[in-house]
């Protein structure tokens, strides 16, 4: 017992003041569990995309206009991105990041903001809903194409 | 080299903190194990390893998410263990800790240990040294795909690692070079 007391005193001599700031962030991030998730996920779409077509991250930051630096946050999965930062980045890499499901269909939002010019939402902004075709503002379609209006 | 602890006014858990490094070890290891690009990289360099038959059909995107989901649950396990008085602490981490060869399976102080991940064909592996029966001192962790740790050199570089704690409380004369502690300490 006392031979044991000896060693731990020893080590306890040596442990540095410097504090680990583990505790802290395993804090954090159960704190922020729900959005770090999603933003892991939206980080390795984007990373296995640049992989795929070969596009670094360099490039990458240059057609969202921001730095690299900001880029390399992105990928790892730990940025609290806004949905005009996804919007960005799924114009620049023309890939779907996100998906929000409106009345019991899934939308993509940056397409969304899609229009043609008569005002509709384009293709991509379309889903199924009760198994027709619906669009994702307030207009909608049958599966048919035929316009109704929504009450 | 430096020791930190884990558990603010604790001495229970502690890290190896080796120079050049930015965090302590176990900070390190939470951190690359939730790092999305580290993990891809990681991943897509050893993609044959994830291919043997172990790993089942995995997909780099699936074993990336096993790696975080596993690295989440042990750091709310640690994180609850933080909590507990210390009674219970001790009792989880014998619970926790593994031996690192169960051939070499001892009761010496300063006995090399490894915590799994959280489930059964775990990933993660955090490496360990029992220092007496209160405190562990962690020297660092790997994401093990191969069978023994000499296959590979980021996992043989862990077993330098462990050397390397070993080493430094023999040049603090705590151990002797066989690895017994002095009796003259008694």
């Amino acid at each position: 017992m006392k031979k044991e007391k000896t060693i731990k005193e020893k080590i306890q001599e040596k442990i540095s003041n410097k504090k680990s700031e583990w505790l802290d962030e395993a804090k954090y991030a159960e704190e922020n569990e729900a959005w770090l998730e999603k933003s892991a996920q939206i980080a390795l779409k984007i990373l296995r995309h640049l992989r795929e077509n070969k596009i670094s991250q360099v490039e990458l930051s240059r057609r969202l206009g921001v730095s690299a630096q900001y880029v390399s946050k992105i990928v790892k999965g730990r940025e609290n991105l806004s949905l005009e930062t996804i919007c960005k980045i799924e114009a620049a890499l023309e890939i779907v990041l996100i998906e929000v499901v409106v009345y019991g269909s899934t939308i993509n939002v940056s397409s969304m903001y899609s229009k043609n010019k008569r005002g509709i939402p384009r293709q991509d902004a379309r889903s199924v809903y009760n198994g027709k075709m619906v669009y994702t503002s307030f207009g909608k379609y049958s599966d048919k194409g035929k316009k109704e209006r929504i009450a | 080299m430096e020791i930190v602890r884990i558990y603010e006014d604790e001495d229970c858990l502690l890290a190896a903190f080796y120079e050049g490094e930015e965090d302590d070890e176990f900070s390190r290891l939470f951190e690359e194990w939730t790092d999305i690009e580290k993990l891809e990289k990681f991943f897509s360099e050893n993609e044959e390893d994830l291919q043997r038959h172990h790993w089942g059909n995995i997909t780099i995107e699936e074993a990336i998410f096993a790696v975080r989901k596993e690295a989440i649950t042990l750091r709310k396990r640690f994180r609850e263990i933080s909590e507990e008085p210390s009674k219970e602490r001790v009792e989880s981490f014998i619970k926790l800790f593994k031996p690192l060869d169960l051939r070499l399976r001892n009761n010496d102080s300063f006995e090399r240990k490894k915590v799994y991940g959280t489930i059964r064909r775990s990933f993660l592996r955090m490496y360990a040294l029992r220092i007496g029966t209160e405190m562990y001192l962690i020297t660092g962790g790997a994401i093990k795909l191969t069978d023994t740790m000499q296959e590979r050199k980021h996992t043989r570089k862990e077993l330098d690692k462990l050397e390397r704690c070993k080493q430094y409380f023999k040049d603090l004369g705590i151990i002797d070079e066989d690895g017994v502690i002095d009796l003259l300490e008694i």
